[in-house]
């Protein structure tokens, strides 16, 4: 078995275990499900190969996560204000727009999610001088930023660009970078 | 070693005798330096003097005092937590003594992963002398934000490397009798039913849960956490799932009650997929609420029913409806 292989191998395996009786992933095996757990989850494993898309059924393919109860886990992520939230029973938050919502793209459920209500919650969140917080009436940062602006290209807002959701960068960005590698 | 003397912290370092002997070392930020920061003078002077006895490995207790002193400038520091570290253990320290210095760097730092891994590396290396401390600690913390992830995580990791397992659903308890709503204490009672060594496992817990989780539910129906913990018992078991009277059971007062229940739905709707068979009462109570709905299959009317209670995630009960397996009635 090759390096690479041995290394995808233990990795999913771990992530496998870190996958909670409620659908979402935890951190580490046995932690509650996070939003930001589930992305770095579902996105390792589209990166490895793990979850590829099915061209029959236009749906992602995984035998090896239990992929109904995360997809539900994520939808039901979504606040009644439209947002989401990063764990059961917690605030919505402008970044999980990115980190759920990310999760639900890879995972092929994106239109499942209520895009007009996201897109209300997003707006909410934008401070008047620019950019976004996660809660409304916050002060903005760059980070809230930058995954607030991930969210709207989720919901295909014009004029933004495309965003590859397993790296968290444009899709131009992700060719570039691709074609600098090899 | 570590003790604070007021008049000596407004003292340059530069000024003081016991290091006139090192040469500070500037940080290196190139020629044209983009967006530089503003530092204060102590903290630049305080980061040359770290500089200086980093790159010369100096492992002292001078050194010790000074890591302390960079980490009270910057707390997220790494490169200065794993110096620490270093001389921790060139100088042997006083494990407990630095159990009391991370307590005292911890206050206004409650998410910060660096205090955090240093105090998971002391109370790895302290052993069962710590499981107290620990659970201690955490709890403190918890105290004060029931939902800290970083406290759970070194909760957890406590336990299984330090145990001390005894208390510990009693204290999940507790922090659902303050607020029901807290998944993290959920979460928590799962772990502990299903990791403790003293509990028996899954199986030996799982109807005392079942009667803790329907009380829950049944108080607060709307409450997520409790719905998630019901169909946790069953990870792994679908048969007893589908044959358990205590889960139709739960769906089913839960509906009498409020048939825009969508956990209470969508529980039902799993039982269906797994080939659950419902009662002709149950049938009768759903089909009255949805006297429009002629489709004969059971199943069809819950999904109708799921696209009405919750609208927000409508399309997806619809696409549910379109796949539901072929057995089901």
């Amino acid at each position: 078995m090759t390096g690479v292989v041995w290394i995808c191998k233990k990795t999913l395996g771990y992530i496998l275990n870190c996958q909670s009786y409620d659908g979402g992933f935890g951190l580490s095996p046995g932690l509650e499900s996070h939003g930001g757990a589930t992305y770095c989850a579902i996105a390792t494993l589209k990166l490895m190969g793990y979850i590829t898309d099915d061209p029959v059924s236009k749906r992602p393919k995984c035998s090896v996560i239990d992929l109904p109860s995360v997809v539900e886990w994520s939808l039901q992520k979504q606040m009644p204000n439209g947002g989401f939230q990063g764990r059961a029973n917690k605030a919505s938050d402008t970044c999980y727009s990115f980190w759920v919502g990310g999760s639900l793209k890879l995972l092929g459920a994106h239109h499942f999610i209520d895009q007009e209500a996201l897109r209300c919650f997003l707006f909410t969140c934008q401070f008047k001088y620019g950019g976004f917080s996660k809660w409304p009436g916050e002060f903005p940062d760059l980070y809230h930023a930058y995954y607030g602006f991930c969210g709207f290209s989720l919901l295909e807002e014009p004029g933004l660009a495309p965003v590859c959701f397993e790296l968290g960068i444009t899709e131009k960005a992700a060719t570039h970078s691709l074609r600098t590698l090899y | 070693m570590d003790s604070e003397d007021e008049e000596e912290t407004t003292i340059p370092l530069s000024q003081r005798p016991e290091w006139s002997d090192v040469q500070p070392l500037p940080q290196d930020d190139g020629p044209n330096p983009v967006v530089p920061i503003a530092y204060t003078d102590e903290f630049r002077e305080t980061m040359d003097y770290f500089r200086a006895v980093f790159h010369k490995d100096e492992r002292s207790p001078r050194a010790l005092d000074l890591t302390a002193q960079v980490i009270r400038l910057n707390a997220a520091n790494y490169t200065v937590w794993h110096f620490r570290r270093l001389i921790l253990d060139s100088l042997q320290c006083d494990l407990q003594e630095e159990l009391d210095f991370i307590d005292g760097m911890s206050s206004n730092n409650y998410k910060n992963y660096q205090i955090w891994h240093h105090r998971r590396w002391v109370a790895e290396k302290l052993g069962n002398i710590a499981t107290t401390s620990e659970l201690k600690f955490t709890e403190k913390v918890l105290f004060l934000d029931p939902k800290n992830y970083h406290a759970w995580s070194h909760r957890q990791w406590a336990l299984q490397a330090l145990g001390g397992w005894e208390g510990e659903l009693k204290f999940c308890e507790e922090l659902l009798e303050d607020d029901i709503f807290n998944n993290s204490a959920w979460n928590q009672r799962y772990f502990v039913i299903t990791k403790s060594p003293l509990l028996g496992g899954l199986q030996n817990m799982r109807d005392s849960e079942l009667s803790y989780c329907t009380e829950a539910i049944l108080k607060n129906p709307e409450n997520e956490s409790p719905w998630r913990y019901l169909r946790g018992l069953y990870k792994g078991d679908n048969e007893a799932f589908v044959k358990s009277p205590a889960i139709s059971g739960v769906c089913t007062r839960v509906l009498e009650k409020n048939r825009h229940c969508v956990f209470a739905l969508c529980l039902l709707l799993d039982l269906l997929c797994y080939g659950f068979q419902p009662t002709p009462d149950l049938i009768e109570m759903l089909r009255n609420e949805s006297s429009s709905n002629l489709d004969p299959k059971f199943s069809n009317l819950v999904c109708s029913m799921l696209e009405k209670a919750d609208p927000m995630r409508g399309r997806y009960w619809t696409w549910r409806r379109d796949n539901l397996p072929s057995h089901v009635c």
